[in-house]
């Protein structure tokens, strides 16, 4: 069940949010029971008397040590990629890391990332020794161009961000599998059920990153379990090799020595 | 001099040297607690990032901007 990510070998193929939890201590045992070792952050100003922010950095700096983990930064917020490429240097300095969620927004109706933008910064990036996890809508050529210019790992999005729609093209998310078979696809963004998640690694794709659907569940120390349960079923169901649907039904038990009730 | 931090204006003092304009060690100083220096933060001046090695060589002029940026949860 092991995911590798730029090198770093992973135990759980789930990539996980930190926000919108009930409580930072809610939030910490609903990671640790996800399983997850990737955990996402954000940089934000602050009031110099506000204390949450460094309470929630002590919580996330535990979690990652406690499962000998990796944080990956994102760009929320950033609509430009000169903005991105700004805070994507303070985020290398701060958190010691040069992976990035790269997050360029273009509409702010549903969060949809700007393509034109997306692939400006990846480039830039790239130049700039970052190992980049770019947040895309579902177009394959985008994807493709991501791929290009150097983004090992690709993450299209199932939906719009907290929106709990699950896999809105499966269509689009299976031919982005297809023809990038080298590519590392995470599904990121929109998933909302356990199911959800299992629908995409039965798809093939190596990896989900959500945040919502586990922080908003009544229960998120359990919704996390759920969903870590979810991504073995769908990635050992990959693997095992799911039959082909077909159009007439088969019976499954043999019809030779039919009991003489059926005889007429 | 006048600059803004994090959106707000902020009237900076002048340094013991009057011949040196205040660096952004000097505005962070003015801003933050000293309790606050020491958390985890990152910071760019008008919208471009400054490393950390470079606040204290960093002169700053009127009208400049800085944002100084701490870890919050996301997604």
């Amino acid at each position: 069940m092991s995911l590798t990510i730029y090198g770093e070998k992973l135990n759980s193929r789930l990539l996980i949010g930190t926000a919108l939890y009930p409580s930072p201590d809610i939030m910490k045992q609903a990671i640790l029971a996800s399983g997850s070792q990737v955990v996402t952050l954000s940089l934000k100003r602050q009031n110099p008397q506000e204390q949450s922010g460094q309470q929630i950095w002590q919580y996330i700096q535990d979690i990652v040590k406690q499962t000998n983990g990796f944080l990956l930064p994102n760009t929320a917020g950033c609509k430009t990629a000169k903005e991105v490429y700004t805070l994507a240097q303070m985020s290398r300095e701060l958190f010691q890391t040069s992976w990035l969620k790269l997050e360029v927004i273009g509409d702010d109706y549903n969060l949809q990332p700007d393509p034109i933008e997306l692939l400006k910064a990846t480039d830039m990036l790239i130049k700039a020794g970052f190992n980049v996890l770019p947040y895309c809508t579902d177009d394959l050529v985008l994807c493709q161009r991501l791929y290009d210019l150097g983004c090992e790992v690709i993450m299209p999005w199932a939906s719009p961000i907290g929106t709990g729609k699950g896999l809105m093209n499966p269509y689009n998310l299976e031919t982005i599998r297809t023809r990038l078979p080298n590519a590392t696809l995470i599904l990121d963004a929109g998933i909302g059920k356990p199911s959800d998640a299992c629908l995409a690694m039965e798809m093939g794709y190596d990896g989900i990153l959500l945040n919502s659907a586990v922080a908003l569940a009544d229960d998120p120390v359990l919704m996390a379990r759920a969903f870590a349960n979810s991504l073995n079923s769908g990635e050992q169901a990959y693997r095992a090799g799911i039959m082909q649907p077909r159009q007439t039904a088969h019976p499954s038990t043999p019809t030779l020595d039919t009991p003489f009730w059926h005889q007429s | 001099m006048k600059i803004h931090i994090n959106g707000e204006p902020l009237n900076l003092q002048q340094t013991n040297n009057k011949d040196l304009a205040p660096n952004i060690t000097d505005a962070l100083r003015q801003y933050l607690s000293p309790k606050q220096q020491e958390m985890s933060f990152a910071l760019a001046l008008n919208s471009d990032f400054v490393n950390k090695s470079q606040y204290a060589s960093t002169r700053l002029n009127d009208g400049d901007s800085i944002d100084v940026l701490f870890p919050i949860h996301g997604g």
